[in-house]
C-alpha cells in the first residue's frame, strides 16, 4: 500500500511530504534532457549545477514557470521521477495533495491533476499555496480572527488573508524572485556591458541583493563575458546598484500586499495590526523586504519559522487528515 | 413457506427501519459537524504534530548557498 503524498511543485524547488513520514524530498525542480533522444539525464540537485553550462545536446529547463506548466511532457516526467524516487511503483498508487499558486487557470490545472496522474498518482487534489502556507506556519486559522500570509516563491508572490479555515481574501502576481534574478542579469547587461548566467544573477541577490537598506553592505566582484569583446570581464557591484535594479519588482510584490490589505473586511484591520503578517517562501528571504513591507503597509511583518517548507508542511498537514480537510482542496469547497 | 415469507419481510421492515433512522438526522446538524471537525483538523493542537514530528530534510537553498562561489 503506497503512502499518500503531498507535493509542493514549485517554480524554484519541489518538496515531498510522505504521509507518516514528513519531508522526504527537497531538491530544485529542474530536469537536463538529452536535445536528440529525449531521455532524462538528471533531475534536482544534478539537474541544477548543470544550468548554463551543458553541451550543445542536454538542456537543464525549468518545467514550471509563474507557478505554472509551461511543458507538460517534461513535467509529467519530473512528477514521475520524484514519485518513483520516494518509493511509488506501478502496483502502488498513493493519493497526491499538489500546491499550486491560487491564480493558475482551470487549463493549468487540469494540466497539473493530468500529469500526477499520468505520472502514477490514484487521485491528485490540488490545495492552494497561500492556504497551505497558512497551515503549515501555525497560524491560528482555526479562530475567526484575520491572519495574513505572504508567500513569495520563484515565480509568484501571494497574499491571502485566512480566518476560519477559509481564504477571505486573495492578491497574487506572477511576480517571484527569478524575476529578481532576471532585473539583475538585464541591469548588469545594460549598465555594464557583461552577459552573467541565471546562476550568477541568483548568487549576486543572495549574497548583496536587498529590497531595503540594511547595516552590514557589501560590495561583490562579478565576472561575465564583456559584450564588446566577448572575453571575460570583472566588475564590482555595489548593494545600491542592485536594490535600484530590483526595485521594479519588490515594488510590484509590496503592491499586491497592499492591495490584499484593501480588499480584506474593515473587521479584520485591526487583526493585522496586533498579530501582523507571516513572510514565506525563499523569495521572502530577501535582506529588508520585511522591513520594506512594513515600512509601506504600517502593519507588522514577522519571518515565518520553516519559510521554505511551510508551504509542504501545511499541505502534508491535509494528507493526514485527508477526510476532515476535504474542503481546503481546490473544487471541493461547498 | 409462509414461515419463509414472513421471514424475508421481517428482514426488510428492520433493514427500512434502520435506513430510516440512520437517516433522520438533519443535515443541518451533518454540516455542522462537519465544519467542527474541519476547525479541529485545523488547530494548533492537531498541527504541531504535521510540523513538530517529522524530521526537515537539507533545504536546497542552504546547499545553493553553500556552493556560492563568492558572486
Amino acid at each position: 500500500m503506497a503512502r499518500d503524498l503531498a507535493i509542493d511543485l514549485g517554480t524554484a524547488n519541489t518538496l515531498v511530504y510522505m504521509k507518516g513520514r514528513g519531508i522526504v524530498l527537497n531538491e530544485p525542480s529542474v530536469i537536463a534532457l538529452n536535445r536528440q533522444t529525449g531521455e532524462v539525464l538528471a533531475t534536482g540537485h544534478e539537474a541544477w549545477h548543470m544550468i548554463g553550462r551543458t553541451p550543445g545536446y542536454i538542456v537543464a529547463v525549468r518545467p514550471l514557470r509563474g507557478g505554472a506548466i509551461t511543458d507538460f511532457d517534461v513535467t509529467e516526467r519530473m512528477i514521475r521521477l520524484l514519485l518513483q524516487r520516494v518509493g511509488v511503483s506501478r502496483f502502488t498508487r498513493p493519493k497526491v495533495v499538489i500546491c499550486v499558486p491560487s491564480a493558475i487557470t482551470e487549463v493549468e490545472r487540469r494540466a497539473v491533476t493530468d500529469a500526477a496522474r499520468r505520472a502514477g498518482a490514484a487521485d491528485a487534489q490540488l490545495i492552494e499555496q497561500p492556504m497551505a502556507a497558512a497551515i503549515g506556519a501555525q497560524l491560528p486559522i482555526d479562530e475567526p480572527v484575520g491572519n495574513m500570509v505572504i508567500d513569495i516563491g520563484g515565480g509568484t508572490s501571494e497574499t491571502a488573508v485566512i480566518s476560519l479555515g477559509g481564504i477571505v481574501a486573495l492578491e497574487a502576481v506572477r511576480v517571484g524572485s527569478f524575476d529578481i534574478d532576471n532585473a539583475i542579469q538585464n541591469y548588469v547587461r545594460r549598465e555594464h556591458g557583461i552577459a552573467i548566467g541565471e546562476r550568477t544573477a541568483e548568487e549576486i541577490k543572495v549574497a548583496i541583493g536587498s529590497a531595503a537598506q540594511t547595516p552590514d553592505e557589501v560590495e561583490a566582484e562579478v565576472s561575465g563575458r564583456d559584450l564588446m569583446m566577448g572575453l571575460p570581464k570583472t566588475v564590482v557591484l555595489t548593494p545600491e546598484e542592485i536594490r535600484y535594479a530590483i526595485d521594479d519588482v519588490v515594488s510590484q510584490i509590496v503592491q499586491s500586499v497592499v492591495r490584499c490589505l484593501a480588499k480584506a473586511p474593515a473587521e479584520l484591520a485591526q487583526d493585522f495590526l496586533t498579530r501582523g503578517m507571516y513572510l514565506v517562501g525563499g523569495g521572502g528571504l530577501l535582506r529588508g523586504l520585511a522591513e520594506r513591507i512594513e515600512t509601506e503597509t504600517q502593519v507588522p511583518v514577522r519571518m515565518s519559522q520553516m519559510p521554505l517548507e511551510a508551504v509542504v508542511l501545511g499541505a502534508g498537514h491535509c494528507i493526514e487528515n485527508y477526510d476532515a480537510l476535504k474542503r481546503m482542496f481546490m473544487g471541493q469547497r461547498r | 413457506m409462509v414461515y419463509v415469507l414472513l421471514a424475508v419481510v421481517i428482514v426488510c421492515v428492520v433493514v427500512f427501519a434502520a435506513l430510516a433512522t440512520s437517516r433522520r438526522t438533519p443535515a443541518s446538524n451533518d454540516s455542522v459537524a462537519d465544519f467542527q471537525r474541519h476547525l479541529s483538523a485545523l488547530s494548533p493542537e492537531a498541527r504541531r504534530h504535521t510540523v513538530e514530528n517529522y524530521p526537515v530534510v537539507t533545504s536546497s537553498t542552504e546547499e545553493t548557498e553553500e556552493l556560492d562561489d563568492g558572486a
